[in-house]
């Protein structure tokens, strides 16, 4: 127990400040150089009393940065990587497999499909509450198509909601890309389209910030609280059906959870890949396979892990952005084919 | 003596295919079954079926006097435990993690563990000897410890009756005879054991009640000493058989081939 309880020491007392760090750094830099101390003013002007900070030579332009620009999109990222993480975590729980990711039973393709209906029907450009409400409204109504398509009898067999997802993924998956086609010509819709597919942060506001945030720490403070039912269904379902779990109302609840998650992220940030893979299987080597420190340390990990790829992505190369997809892909692409090296290694040994 | 758990005449079907037709059994605390028949002669059927975890078609399990049914699954899983024969472990939970998890039926949703709940992880690590293992990965564990394992799992829910679905399926024959001592004993302390097994012979030596099964019915049910039918033996398993007598008086049987004389 000693060594498992320091490991979970060392693992918050590094994170909780990098979360910090990475947070800091997030807001600190960007194409305009503010100083430091600029930036501490705005923050603390916007959270403290009025009177409390001296306001005198902060510009609107710097206002507009720090408050509007900058500390929201951290933030987003900042959700967005937690809900992921969080979401993949169950979902691996749940099908007992690790290679599993928070899309996998129909909510991210059927998120994006939203996202795309509301982009070729105009309706993301005349309302900014539209695009998010059709990406959660996707995942939700893909998740239903696939549980119903799984369940028989009231019994929703893992393996054919695996079955059942991938096939409504791929489905969904070509009807976006359909509608996109269709569409290339138009080609302001389907760059806006392109660009969702890949993800990305750019000009996100508070609306993003309350839109996915809620629904974050709905889905963390849930999940902890069927962590032990987690850790049963890893077991395999006789044993947590004999060691008191209700499976069936047990598998939707995390189910729908992970899709709610998922199309959260995806309603704000586009398709984000690998978050969601990759963060709570590398929790999970560190600090072992047990939820109640995986999950709430996966939604960490996540946080960070995209509130640096998000910064990478906007400072590399200014004043392009790099897609955010496209970023945590490619950090997250060879660690997921390492994973999957050492898995087939395992297996074959 | 009260019935803890009986099952009265019980059918059980899957996707339209009958699996267990009218078996009839009843445990007793101190009881120790062993429950044997050929494979697909529905062993493991009875036993998630008195586990609860399949519904019965007709016929009905009853715990502690009361149908099954009336029971919440928390309430069932308190009183009595039960291991699959399924112990693929995907992720390296370690040891103390999988016998907490038996906890679960008596750990309230949003409580946390109690001095209570740890008294009762470590007894059923300590009667089950992986109390040394406890912070090692389930998959670095040997077969016969991971029996023990989940055995301690199960009596961490301090249950009243334990069904073992083949515990010593792919033991040796030290760790099985192990595990065969381990259900005697804890019989011995008031709890009614039930376990299905492929070893005929160390079953009946050490459970002092045998069920025999046979496309799905009960074929035989009764004390496992010289009273058994070598007939029945006979008939359920399709085989002849030789009796022996070893050195304590106790019958140790040889299998043949019915075919096959020798």
């Amino acid at each position: 127990m000693a060594t498992s309880s320091t490991r979970l020491g060392i693992y918050y007392g590094v994170i909780g400040p990098l979360l910090l760090f990475s947070m800091v750094a997030a807001v600190g830099i960007g194409s305009t150089e503010l100083p430091w101390e600029t930036i501490v003013r705005v923050l603390g002007a916007k959270l403290l009393p009025a009177g409390w900070v001296d306001t005198s030579g902060i510009t609107k332009a710097d206002d507009v940065i720090v408050w509007m620009i900058r500390l929201p999109r951290a933030l987003v990222a900042a959700f967005v990587g937690a809900g992921l993480a969080l979401a993949g975590a169950v979902m691996q729980g749940l099908f007992r497999n690790p290679l599993a990711e928070p899309g996998l039973a129909g909510a991210g393709s059927g998120a994006v499909l939203g996202a795309v209906l509301a982009f070729v029907a105009g309706w993301s450009a005349t309302n900014v509450i539209s695009l998010p409400a059709c990406a959660i409204a996707g995942a939700l109504l893909s998740l239903l198509l696939v549980y119903s398509m799984a369940t028989r009898a009231g019994i929703t067999p893992v393996s054919t909601l695996l079955l059942a997802g991938i096939a409504v993924s791929s489905l969904l998956t070509a009807v976006s890309s359909l509608l996109l086609s269709l569409n290339i010509v138009n080609w302001q819709i389907a760059q806006e389209i392109v660009f969702w597919m890949m993800g990305g942060l750019e000009s996100r506001t508070w609306t993003h910030v309350w839109l996915c945030g809620p629904l974050v720490a709905l889905g963390s403070v849930v999940s902890v609280f069927h962590a032990r039912e987690l850790d049963l269904m890893q077991q395999g379902e006789d044993v947590a059906a004999a060691f008191g779990v209700d499976v069936e109302s047990t598998k939707r609840t995390l189910i729908l959870l992970a899709a709610l998650l998922t199309g959260a992220s995806v309603a704000v940030a586009g398709s984000v890949a690998f978050v969601g893979l990759v963060v709570p299987h590398a929790v999970r080597m560190v600090l072992g396979p047990s939820s109640r420190t995986l999950l709430p340390a996966s939604a960490l990990g996540g946080a960070i892990f995209l509130v640096l790829c998000d910064l990478f992505a906007r400072t590399v190369d200014p004043p392009t952005e790099l897609r955010l997809g496209v970023v945590t892909a490619l950090t997250g692409g060879p660690v997921f084919i390492w994973l999957l090296m050492r898995r087939y290694r395992e297996v074959s040994a | 003596m009260s019935t803890l758990l009986e099952a009265r005449s019980i059918s059980v079907s899957r996707g339209g295919c009958p699996l267990l037709q009218e078996a009839t059994l009843s445990l007793h605390p101190s009881d120790f079954v062993v429950i044997a028949g050929p494979n697909g002669s529905g062993k493991s059927t009875l036993l998630r079926a008195l586990a609860g975890i399949w519904p019965v078609s007709a016929g009905e399990v009853l715990l502690e006097g009361q149908p099954l049914a009336s029971h919440s699954r928390r309430q069932v899983a308190r009183l009595l435990s039960y291991v699959p024969q399924d112990t693929r472990m995907d992720f390296g939970f370690t040891v103390r993690e999988i016998v907490t998890m038996g906890r679960h039926p008596h750990i309230a949703r949003f409580a946390a563990e109690t001095t209570r709940d740890r008294d009762a992880i470590e007894q059923g690590m300590a009667l089950c000897d992986v109390g040394h293992l406890r912070n090692r990965s389930v998959n670095t564990l040997s077969g016969g410890e991971r029996q023990r394992v989940l055995i301690a799992r199960c009596l961490a829910a301090e249950p009243r009756c334990i069904l073992l679905d083949e515990p010593t399926a792919s033991l040796d024959l030290e760790h099985a005879l192990g595990i065969f001592a381990l259900a005697q004993r804890l019989a011995s302390q008031g709890r009614a054991v039930a376990m299905a097994t492929h070893d005929l012979n160390s079953g009946l030596r050490f459970a002092p009640l045998v069920v025999l099964l046979s496309q799905g019915r009960v074929a035989h049910s009764g004390p496992s000493g010289d009273a058994l039918p070598q007939s029945v033996l006979e008939q359920v398993f399709g085989v002849r058989t030789e009796r022996l007598t070893d050195a304590a008086g106790a019958p140790h049987y040889l299998f043949h081939r019915k075919d096959i004389h020798t």
